[in-house]
């Protein structure tokens, strides 16, 4: 009956159509058949009234089927992208057309992850005023989703028999994560960098274009270099010296087992996407690692102008895997690629066992030139059984009274102690820890939030050096 | 829908807007209540205390069924069953005053609720279709979610995808159900006809011949439906029977290589 067929965003189909008579049709037909034999049987107008309305309708339907030689209608289907942001929109505009008027119905069946909003997944359609109808989708999450066919009803009885056309589409919808929540200015997000960047390194003076500093005159440098004001100022040459630039190699590790998954995960994979858009146009490099319990894989991300792109299409279908994060494997995996002395940004929950994390630390803490541990809190990101109890739900005060007084608060007081542990195992000379208390948040606000955290970090070390000096 | 806490966060679950289901609502209790207040009618007439007492009792139940309880979620097989309880309850009821029946004008009554039990047979597909239009979508929950949804609505307004108006759509279903109700009335045209020519002269015997007809044409149909289906079946099964000799050609059995050690 139906075929697939090879879609492109704009295609147009010319389908068999076939005559459909659906279990509601069916049913109706039988009971009328009944009261139509009672009617007759016992020659009341009653039953023979309403059980003969049926049959009728169903041979003039029979008729008009017969009479009718050929009802070729032409359907064109249109979708804006095969891929599209989670929480964004897609529209699916399908225009039918045919040589004779006609009214239907257009139904569109897709998979469980598109839900649609203001119109539901049947419309009506009437050639006389309008050719076609637009659905729009929503894709909340991330993920693979698939619009599987298009059913076009017309020239029927509501419901009960009618002539339909089938267009199989089976069309791939890649939902890439979603962009963060809070936006912010380019510039802003250069910023954070720049700090991070000059917080982590030393500068050196070198072959840059960043000035670095200021020096007398010596034999051999490069005229263009002097400085002439300053030169003026003093009355003796002076050259300018320049900035060696960093290239830092970032490696970002998104925590994907099991106890990530929901909205902590998206957000991770979300924030991977937004550090990746601000260190892909620097000169620094940047790789991704997904980190399950035995599943690790790793996304380099390039630069060329697709990467973002690639990226963001690499990390529509990861799923969670493992009950919690391998350091083990994680040391090991970034060891055999000899990735040490990079920065580390770990994205990871809060409700893993704090000896697994201080263990885990101790191996990375080593080989890292600088480790951002974000653990994503469980009370903010919605995941508890609790938080889906809503105030409605409570007929009994007291009940209400208890989880805002005494469960809640208790939750907090657990939480916050938590919190605490896991900064002081992870806290050192080069790593910080920091919590990120909501999804409605971006990461590199908190990635400067730990950084004015990390100012300390250069005198600390100063502090070290001297002390083994001293020795 | 799922409750995901994902999608749950800005979305509600709610229903479109675009059909008034109140009417079909009213039209299909204001159908159930004649029709119950005819049969007690006819024993008040007849003064029959096993009529009265069955529609009083059935006109209870009609008004709880029909206009208290919601109506929206009810499926068709639901409404079907209620079809069903008023028509059975009606032939048991008459079968007290069968011999009473022969006098026409009691026929012009019966007839008259044989075309509302007919009514109500046609709003069941009807409200059906009606039901999945209003059928399930999201709404925002909160105001910064409608106005990313009003957004994106207003930059389609420029494009050649339009999402219908409300307006446009109703008078889309206005058409629509016209053309429905068009279809529906021509056998009920036909029925009152037939019917009519039949009260006139009892010995009509074109009635007869129409009656053999549409029967013979039933029956047909039913059996062409019942063939079909049942080849339908038969070729499903053989194609899923061929796939299933196809998948295990193509397993190769792979045993665990067994290793043992000697050290």
């Amino acid at each position: 009956m139906s075929k697939d067929i090879d879609f492109s965003d704009k295609e147009e189909y010319i389908n068999p159509t076939f005559y459909v008579l659906t279990r509601e049709g069916l049913i109706l037909l039988i009971v009328s058949f009944v009261f139509l034999l009672l009617g007759l049987s016992y020659e009341n107008m009653l039953y023979l009234i309403h059980g003969l309305i049926f049959p009728i309708i169903f041979i003039i339907f029979s008729i008009y089927l017969m009479r009718l030689d050929n009802y070729d209608i032409r359907v064109r289907i249109e979708i804006t992208s095969g891929e599209i942001k989670a929480k964004t929109f897609l529209p699916v505009h399908i225009i039918v057309d045919s040589d004779r008027n006609f009214s239907g119905s257009i139904k569109l069946e897709v998979s469980d992850g598109l839900f649609p909003v203001i119109t539901p997944l049947v419309s009506l359609i009437d050639s006389r005023e309008a050719k076609g109808t637009t659905f729009l989708l929503l894709a909340p999450k991330r993920g693979k989703e698939k619009i599987n066919r298009v059913v076009i009803q017309i020239a029927g009885f509501s419901g009960l028999f009618h002539l339909e056309q089938r267009i199989v589409l089976n069309k791939e919808i890649m939902v890439v994560p979603e962009p963060q929540r809070v936006a912010l200015p380019w510039t802003m997000k250069q910023k954070i960098l720049e700090d991070l960047v000059s917080e982590i390194s030393v500068p050196v003076k070198g072959r840059g274009y960043d000035f670095f500093a200021l020096r007398d005159f010596n034999f051999g440098d490069e005229v263009r270099h002097i400085h002439w004001r300053a030169s003026a100022k003093y009355n003796k040459l002076i050259v300018k010296e320049f900035e060696e630039p960093m290239m830092l190699r970032f490696i970002l590790v998104v925590d994907s087992s099991l106890l990530m998954n929901g909205p902590k995960l998206e957000f991770a994979l979300s924030a991977a996407v937004e550090i990746s858009t601000v260190i892909q146009r620097s000169h620094h490099s940047l790789s991704v690692i997904i980190q399950g319990d035995k599943y690790t894989k790793m996304i380099h991300l390039g630069q060329s102008s697709s990467a973002l792109r690639t990226l963001a299409l690499d990390l529509h279908n990861i799923r969670p895997e493992g009950t919690a994060m391998n350091y083990i494997n994680l040391k090991n995996f970034i060891m055999d690629r000899r990735l040490n002395s990079s920065v580390l940004l770990i994205l990871s929950d809060t409700e893993n066992e704090p000896n697994h994390v201080k263990e885990g630390m101790m191996t990375l803490k080593r080989n890292m030139q600088a480790i951002f541990f974000f653990g994503l809190s469980t009370p903010g990101f919605g995941t508890l059984a609790l938080s889906k109890v809503r105030d409605e739900s409570f007929y009994n005060l007291d009940q209400l009274y208890y989880r805002r007084e005494i469960v809640e608060t208790s939750l907090e007081r657990i939480y916050r102690r938590r919190f605490k542990l896991y900064q002081n195992l992870i806290d050192g000379p080069n790593s910080r820890f920091k919590v990120v208390k909501t999804y409605n948040t971006n990461i590199l606000l908190e990635l400067r939030e730990l950084l004015v955290a990390f100012k300390g970090r250069k005198a600390h070390i100063r502090v070290a050096m001297r002390g083994e000096d001293n020795a | 829908m799922r409750e995901d806490p994902i999608v749950f966060e800005d979305w509600k679950v709610g229903s479109a807007k675009y059909v008034n289901f109140s009417i079909f609502k009213r039209a299909d209790a204001i159908f159930s209540i004649i029709f119950a207040f005819n049969m007690f009618l006819i024993g008040l007439i007849y003064q029959n205390g096993t009529m009265l007492f069955t529609w009083l009792f059935a006109s209870v139940i009609i008004i709880f069924l029909e206009v208290i309880t919601d109506q929206k979620n009810r499926t068709i097989l639901n409404r079907l069953t209620i079809i069903i309880i008023l028509g059975f309850l009606a032939v048991l009821s008459l079968q007290t005053i069968i011999p009473l029946l022969r006098y026409t004008w009691i026929n012009v009554i019966l007839s008259l609720n044989g075309i509302l039990l007919a009514f109500k047979f046609i709003l069941l597909p009807i409200v059906n279709d009606a039901n999945d239009i209003s059928g399930e979508v999201l709404e925002p929950r909160n105001e910064m979610t409608e106005n990313r949804l009003m957004d994106q609505v207003h930059r389609l307004e420029g494009t050649e995808f339009e999402i219908l108006s409300s307006k446009k759509f109703n008078l889309i279903y206005l058409k629509y159900l016209k053309i429905n109700l068009i279809y529906y009335s021509i056998p009920i045209v036909v029925i009152v006809i037939l019917f009519t020519l039949k009260i006139i002269n009892p010995n009509f015997i074109l009635f007869q011949a129409i009656i053999a007809l549409i029967g013979l044409f039933y029956s047909v149909i039913i059996l062409t439906i019942i063939i079909t289906w049942l080849y339908y079946k038969y070729m499903q099964r053989k194609v899923r029977l061929e796939d299933e000799e196809d998948e295990e050609e193509e397993i190769i059995p792979v045993f665990p290589k067994i290793k043992i050690d000697t050290t």
